[in-house]
């Protein structure tokens, strides 16, 4: 139909466009002529991560893991219906309008208008041969049923703990932390590896965190992957009740990240190790972590996502207590055939070598030749050391009476290490830091999980940060954390775009 | 019982599924490689040690007999006949799928047993056939599959739990199927006379296909992979 008058016509394409708008999600006829309009969306937006011909390998998917969504095979892992089977129109819809968090899949609701998102659905279905011949055979997708959520009592929960012990903890782990048996030896369906998610970690759930939303995972499984689905061997009053136990172990909203470390000076007898009940009088901070991607053998695939730090200190000693979730302890006591690689885990705290006047900072990454770093590093089965860094492949053990005097203490329960490190305040001598209460420390962190391969330079990595000791008497003015506040925002950026940049090198 | 004679190993319980294609000439032979195996290396069990150490396991991914026979090699005699669907089997027990390799005619139902009382998941690799990943805890001691298995393909099968344990499951429509002993023999009887293309395959060695031309009485079809 043709329309002489311009303004008519577009007074209608508005309004014909809000009516299909209302519900975000609303079905759409997902005709040749639109997969047509999607094909331009598709190579201006998708490909470099989906590649050209849709098969998850586009310029950039070497870098990404999980890589893109191979679309002609068609495993779509989030697709509202049973493991295996396609995903419902309305699903996929949601994966691009929203994105799948925890992976590089973006949402693009704020990118592309919801008929252009619909236009590229069909685009996409058009590169597996499987939709069109589920057509052919007559048959329709059934969605996975999942209706509102019971009412669930505690022994409901307590029970749901039992079946969760029962039928997901080889894989999620006791603590749901993803540190089962099996989580160490597992593969997507196109090879690569794969870790059960940590549970406990709501924000990275790629397909939401809701009740609701744990249901349908647990009922259905991930296509794709070796999470199985459950409705055969349950009942859904029982997946129900898994889901309600789950529910009491996430914790949904990222904390917030604090720029500033706070260590709280105590009296008496010192924390006596990693698990003592002292450690909780301090505040935690969460720090980000990040794959190494600047130098060296750059590292795109690290397990590890974050740690959670606190500070204590004495008259004489500091202590810091550091906690991150990692999957496994490796060296695994009984590495398997599938994942042989089999390093020790390790963790290594970086300081300055001399408390900076103003804002100067070391090189994050180690230090630099005329601003040395020392590194804390502890590694699993072996001893506490401190090294003498000035670049990210260049440090040598270091020795002194501080460096003696460092010990760590650590340990792993269910998917978590906890360690101590505990080292006099005083640097004693040239070339190590005396730590000083009342002043702004860089501090940085570095974490590897062997069993993930990760050693030398390829780890996890955060930019610095700052520990300050409050005195005793407590500061009353506090000019500082907004400047630093402003400065460490922009390094973050800086960090996160400089990944951005790596993993989007070709496109 | 001529049927039963004629067939080998594991392959014995599947042949029958299929309907006897009318002819009177056997094909039977052997399927063989030059590459050394040795003894096959043992598995290294990670968990369940109780179950699944009970006997030593060791890999089944290339067994070859003294002479180079190669065991669970999958004949298929192309155009023989059509494959009646019915139902297979196969079983995860003492932390292994038992058989290893099994042929299912197309459009068959499956019957996996969990002989372990342990959980165990099901995890099959189909492309064509739409793959399924299922939890069998220990009380599932039998699940059928009704459907699934609907077109020609070679798929495989995972327990992630164990992450050791697979199994191979070649679905075909041809009726003319067979998968090779220990000592990499295998027969096929019933066939009509005439030319055909035989395919081999195997889980590590791939897949070889072969004319033959069948007459009346035994045939003899040896068949090297792997040179
Ligand atoms: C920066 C890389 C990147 C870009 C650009 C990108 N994707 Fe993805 N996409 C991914 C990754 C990685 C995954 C897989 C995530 C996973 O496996 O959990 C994915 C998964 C998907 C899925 C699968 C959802 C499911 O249920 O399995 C769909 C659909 C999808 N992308 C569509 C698109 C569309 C459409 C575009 C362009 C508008 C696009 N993607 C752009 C990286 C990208
Ligand atoms: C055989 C191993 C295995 C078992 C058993 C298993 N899972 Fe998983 N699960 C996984 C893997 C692997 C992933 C990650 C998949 C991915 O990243 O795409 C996962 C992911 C999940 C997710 C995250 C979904 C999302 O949106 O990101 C939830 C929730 C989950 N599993 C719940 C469960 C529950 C509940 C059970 C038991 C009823 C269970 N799983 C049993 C392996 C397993």
């Amino acid at each position: 139909m043709m329309l002489s008058n311009a303004p008519l016509a577009q007074a209608l394409m508005a309004l014909f466009i809000l009516a299909a708008a209302s519900p975000a999600s609303a079905q759409q006829a997902l005709t040749p002529e639109r997969a047509a309009k999607g094909k331009a969306v598709y190579e201006k937006r998708c490909a470099g991560c989906h590649g050209l011909t849709g098969q998850g390998d586009g310029p950039a998917a070497d870098r990404l893991r999980p890589r893109p969504r191979d679309f002609k095979t068609a495993f779509y892992k989030f697709g509202d219906t049973v493991f295996g089977k396609l995903p419902l129109d309305a699903a996929i819809f949601r994966a691009v309008a929203e994105g799948l968090p925890g992976s590089s899949m973006p949402g693009w609701k704020d990118v592309l208008r919801e008929e252009e998102i619909w236009d590229v659905v069909a685009y996409i279905k058009e590169f597996s041969r499987k939709f069109a011949r589920l057509k052919e055979r007559g048959e329709k997708l059934e969605p996975l049923e999942i209706g509102t959520a019971p009412k669930l009592t505690e022994t409901d929960v307590q029970e749901g703990k039992e079946l969760f012990l029962k039928n997901c903890e080889k894989c999620h782990g006791k603590a749901g932390r993803g540190s089962g048996p099996s989580a160490v030896a597992l593969k997507h369906d196109l090879g690569d590896r794969i870790w059960p998610r940590n549970l406990t970690k709501g924000w990275t759930y790629r397909n939401g965190n809701s009740i609701e939303n744990i249901y349908r995972t647990a009922a259905g499984g991930i296509t794709g992957t070796p999470m199985p689905s459950h409705l055969e061997s349950l009942q859904p009053a029982q997946v129900w009740k898994i889901a309600g136990y789950v529910d009491t172990i996430v914790q949904r909203e990222r904390p917030k990240t604090s720029e500033v470390i706070i260590g709280k000076p105590i009296e008496g007898a010192p924390p006596a190790g990693p698990d003592d009940a002292r450690g909780a009088e301090a505040a935690a901070t969460l720090i980000p972590l990040v794959g190494q991607i600047i130098e060296g053998e750059r590292w795109f695939t690290p397990t590890l996502d974050s740690v959670q730090v606190r500070a204590l200190y004495d008259s004489k000693m500091i202590y810091l207590l550091v906690e991150w979730d990692d999957p496994s302890a490796s060296p695994l006591a009984e590495p398997n055939d599938k994942f042989p690689v089999n390093e020790p885990d390790a963790f290594a705290v970086q300081l300055p070598v001399t408390i900076p006047a103003g804002m100067e900072k070391p090189y994050f990454l180690g230090g630099g030749q005329n601003s040395p770093v020392i590194l804390w590093k502890w590694t699993n089965g072996g001893a506490v050391e401190t090294l003498s860094s000035t670049g990210i492949l260049k440090a040598e053990p270091f020795a002194g009476p501080a460096a003696s005097a460092l010990s760590a203490n650590a340990t792993y329960v269910d998917g978590q290490w906890r360690a101590l490190f505990t080292r006099p305040l005083a640097g004693g001598g040239d070339g190590d830091l005396t730590i000083e209460t009342g002043k702004y420390i860089p501090i940085a962190f570095s974490a590897w999980d062997g069993n993930n391969g990760e050693k030398a330079e390829q780890r996890a990595i955060s930019i610095w940060y700052w520990l300050l000791l409050e005195p005793p008497t407590p500061l009353t003015v506090y000019l500082w954390p907004a400047i630093i506040g402003l400065l460490i925002a922009g390094g973050e950026l800086w960090l996160v775009r400089k990944t951005n940049q790596h993993a989007h090198k070709k496109e | 019982m001529n049927t039963i004679r004629l067939c080998v190993g594991a392959a014995c319980a599947l042949t029958l599924l299929y309907t006897a294609p009318a002819g009177a000439a056997t094909v039977k032979g052997v399927i063989s490689t030059p590459k050394k195996a040795g003894a096959p290396e043992a598995i290294k069990v990670t968990k369940d040690h109780a179950i699944c150490g009970a006997k030593p396991l060791t890999k089944e991914e290339m067994l070859v007999s003294g002479a180079g026979g190669l065991k669970n090699a999958v004949v298929i005699i192309e155009g023989a006949g059509k494959a009646a669907p019915g139902k297979g089997g196969i079983a995860q027990q003492g932390g292994r799928f038992e058989p290893h390799v099994i042929t299912l005619p197309a459009k068959s139902k499956l019957e996996i047993k969990n002989n372990d009382g342990i959980s165990h998941n099901f995890h099959s690799f189909g492309f064509e056939n739409d793959p399924v990943n299922f939890s069998q805890p220990g009380e599932m001691k039998v699940k059928v599959v009704d459907k699934g298995f609907d077109y020609p393909e070679v798929i495989k099968i995972q327990c992630d739990i164990h992450e050791w344990m697979n199994a191979w499951i070649v679905v075909s429509d041809e009726s003319a199927v067979a998968v090779t002993g220990a000592d990499g023999s295998f027969s096929i009887a019933n066939i009509k006379p005439g030319n055909y293309t035989v395919k081999v395959w195997h889980e590590k060695l791939g897949e070889v296909t072969q004319k033959v031309t069948v007459k009346d009485g035994d045939n003899q079809v040896n068949v090297a992979l792997g040179k």
